[in-house]
């Protein structure tokens, strides 16, 4: 009877020996999110290093149901280590039922977290003044499509402002050719893509982010003068004669995917169906597979122009935030390093890679192509200069954000810059 | 079956309708199966039947989607894992359903109706309502003022919160299945095994048990092949965030997709490999699955 005790005795010293000394080595941390794909192996990329220099085994594996499955995984008491929110909003949600540990429990210097990834990133994961979210990733929508070996045949020059982008569109229109590409429509989304124009506009407007922070909490009505200039430079675009290929009616039903597909067919004469298409990263995968090749080289983006050059060049886009749900060691090893300049390096060096550092220290050198490095770039100083700013219509309520808005939107491309007053009237209405 | 409906079914006429029945049935399958082979380009752009039509498909065929798939990490893992979910998972809910079909055909109790009623009743309530409920009973137990009744066990994100799950949606089904087999069996045996003195247990298993293999079977064919495909009861219990706790459905999800659902190529070429164990298990038993159920609901 003796000897099994003596043994299990012996087996429990052993155990301990090796989990003692506070070496994290061999423990496993997980992270799930809602990177999939080309997204997920370069996150995958990431966490290597931390691996090799601890021997913390750090898992990530995503999910494309992730914003239900994180649901069912805090209620069953079953969570990961950290969960990789698309949105702030879930860290919000997630840390106001009491699931999250606060960056400060975590052992993150709060305030040079502050100082590398901007005030306004991080006050989307704070809860009544507490930190949970961390920001990793941010993507940008403030970018217009062109290609530059067209452009240099016909002498035309990237707009950098508002009104120059007008005079080489009319430039364009004379010479016999469409400027710009514009599809809205999206099944039961259609509409996002003309409130995104809104908010580019918004931000370079009026008190720039001052006037855009009150239009999202409708402190600032749609009514206000700054939002009808909005609309009327939209509409500008969407119903100047010759402006948008196939002409208004084009612009309610082309497809928002298949927008950008008159740019990459040439007519007989050589010219391209439009030369202009603002719309954010993701389009590439939409394209045609030969030109997608070819994305930051024969097509590559400038930056939204700007529109009032008295302020801050401004960026419209969103981001991801990771939370954490406990506080151990290894988690908090891995937190450090979720928040350190280098984390994102290995996956910005691979060439599928689409996503941006949020980190304002970032070495913009190291993304693999010109496409990345100028989003990367316009990020980056967009934050350092506090004019990054979410999409709006996902901050509204949704009966706005996802709903009047966007279908107000519909209703002007169709109707025209007379439609205007009513348009905004209507979605001011709405407002719950 | 009287001789007239023999020959109903021997015409050629019906004949006809059947298998042109079935390859209507199997048209769509096959488009699936040839798109399995062809680039994600030709997909998006040109249909299937326009490449047949044109000729263009045989310069087009290629191994390369299934190449990508099998790339995919740790799938030989995931493979593993849904076996390790699906086998307990259909031996369970038999043995349990297999006890409670003979009580319900060969034993006289009181209130067996109303039992009997109530567990067929509970096939009426939806899967998809119970698993929050049941997510928290894994994790908090049951206690009624004070007392446990079930003990907080903390369960999610195991193997065993599958297998309990799977047994549990599936045991109605099968006690209501298995009894109509057993009711099928001849009375005159079992009657003759209790004049000669035999207990509940040796009928059971001496009799019952391998006169029921074919219903038994054929209700494992059926639990098999739907916890295998099962993706939603696997996600919620097993923490799909774990990548070495993927069970196939979750993993070809997450591999399929690409990475805005783009990836339309690797869609039917991950559901033609996911497929081919349900494949197998199903012509291993298909004997005893049109064996079983004709035996067992449809005649019962």
């Amino acid at each position: 009877m003796k000897k099994p005790l003596l043994m299990c005795f012996l087996f429990l010293t052993l155990i301990l020996g090796a989990c003692g000394g506070g070496s994290l080595e061999g423990e496993t941390v997980s992270i799930t999110g809602a990177l999939i794909g080309e997204d997920q192996n370069g996150f995958r990329e990431n966490i290597k290093a931390i691996e090799e220099a601890t021997g913390i085994i750090v898992t990530y594996q995503g999910s494309d149901n992730f914003e239900q499955e994180i649901q069912i995984q805090m209620e069953s008491g079953d969570t990961p280590d950290f969960a990789l929110f698309p949105q702030p909003g879930g860290v919000v949600d997630a840390a106001n039922r009491g699931y999250l540990t606060p960056l400060a429990d975590l052992d993150i210097d709060l305030e040079e977290y502050q100082n590398n990834f901007s005030s306004y990133l991080v006050g989307l994961g704070t809860v009544d003044g507490v930190i949970y979210g961390g920001a990793n990733a941010a993507n940008l929508k403030s970018i217009v499509w062109y290609q530059p070996a067209e452009f240099e045949a016909r002498g035309y020059s990237v707009p950098a402002t508002w009104d120059e982008m007008i005079a080489l569109a009319d430039q364009i229109v004379a010479d016999g050719m469409n400027p710009f590409c514009f599809g809205m429509y999206s099944n039961g989304a259609s509409g996002w893509l003309a409130t995104d124009w809104m908010e580019d506009i918004m931000l370079r407007t009026g008190d720039g982010v001052d006037s855009y922070d009150k239009w999202v909490t409708n402190e600032l009505k749609f009514a206000d003068p700054i939002v009808k200039n909005a609309a009327t430079l939209l509409s500008q675009i969407m119903h100047t004669e010759g402006y948008v290929v196939g002409g208004t009616d084009a612009i309610v039903s082309t497809y928002f995917g298949n927008a950008q597909d008159p740019m990459f067919s040439k007519d007989a004469n050589g010219n391209p169906g439009c030369f202009m298409h603002r719309q954010a990263s993701f389009i590439t995968s939409f394209w045609p597979e030969a030109a997608q090749g070819q994305a930051g080289v024969e097509t590559t983006v400038f930056p939204f122009p700007s529109v009032d050059a008295s302020l801050p060049a401004a960026a419209l886009g969103g981001g991801d935030m990771w939370a954490a749900f406990n506080d151990r060691e290894a988690t908090k090893v891995v937190a450090e390093y979720l928040l350190s300049a280098d984390f994102h390096a290995p996956a910005a060096q691979m060439p599928n890679n689409a996503r941006m550092s949020a980190h304002t220290g970032f070495d913009q050198s190291l993304y693999s192509n010109d496409l990345y490095r100028v989003m990367g770039e316009t990020i980056s100083a967009a934050l350092s200069a506090n004019s990054f700013r979410f999409d709006a219509s996902d901050l509204m309520p949704p009966e706005v954000g996802g709903g009047s808005f966007w279908k107000e939107m519909m209703n002007l491309a169709v109707n025209g810059p007379g439609y205007i007053d009513e348009a905004l009237a209507n979605i001011d209405t709405s407002w719950p | 079956m009287t001789r007239s409906n023999q020959k109903w079914y021997d015409k050629p006429i019906s004949k006809l309708i059947i298998v042109s029945i079935t390859l209507t049935w199997m048209f769509p399958i096959f488009g699936f199966l040839l798109s399995s082979f062809r680039p994600g380009e030709s997909i998006k752009r040109t249909s299937w039947w326009d490449a047949v039509y044109t000729g263009t498909i045989w310069s087009e065929l290629s191994f390369n989607n299934y190449q990508e798939v099998f790339r995919a990490e740790n799938l030989d893992r995931s493979f593993y894992n849904s076996l390790a979910v699906t086998i307990p998972s259909t031996i369970i809910p038999i043995t349990i359903a297999a006890f409670a079909a003979y009580a319900f055909s060969f034993m006289e109790f009181k209130g067996k109706n109303v039992l009997f009623l109530f567990v067929v009743g509970s096939m009426i309530i939806p899967l998809q309502m119970s698993l929050i409920p049941l997510v928290q009973l894994f994790k908090d137990g049951i206690e009624i003022a004070g007392i446990p009744i079930i003990p907080a066990l903390d369960l999610n994100g195991t193997f065993v919160a599958t297998w309990f799950a799977h047994t549990g949606f599936g045991l109605p089904l099968a006690t209501f299945l298995l009894r109509d087999f057993m009711m099928g069996l001849p009375k005159s045996v079992i009657e003759s095994a209790k004049i000669d003195g035999a207990s509940h247990f040796t009928t059971f298993f001496k009799l019952v048990l391998p006169l029921s293999i074919a219903g038994i079977a054929a209700f494992a064919t059926f639990q098999f092949l739907w916890v295998y495909n099962d993706f939603l009861v696997a996600n919620v219990f097993l923490g799909i965030y774990k990548p070495e706790n993927l069970v196939v459905t979750s993993h070809m999800s997450q591999i399929v997709v690409g990475r805005f659902g783009e990836a339309w190529h690797l869609r039917t070429s991950g559901a033609i490999i996911s497929i081919l164990v349900p494949l197998g298990v199903f012509f291993g038993l298909q004997r005893f699955f049109i064996r079983g159920l004709i035996g067992g609901a449809v005649k019962g």
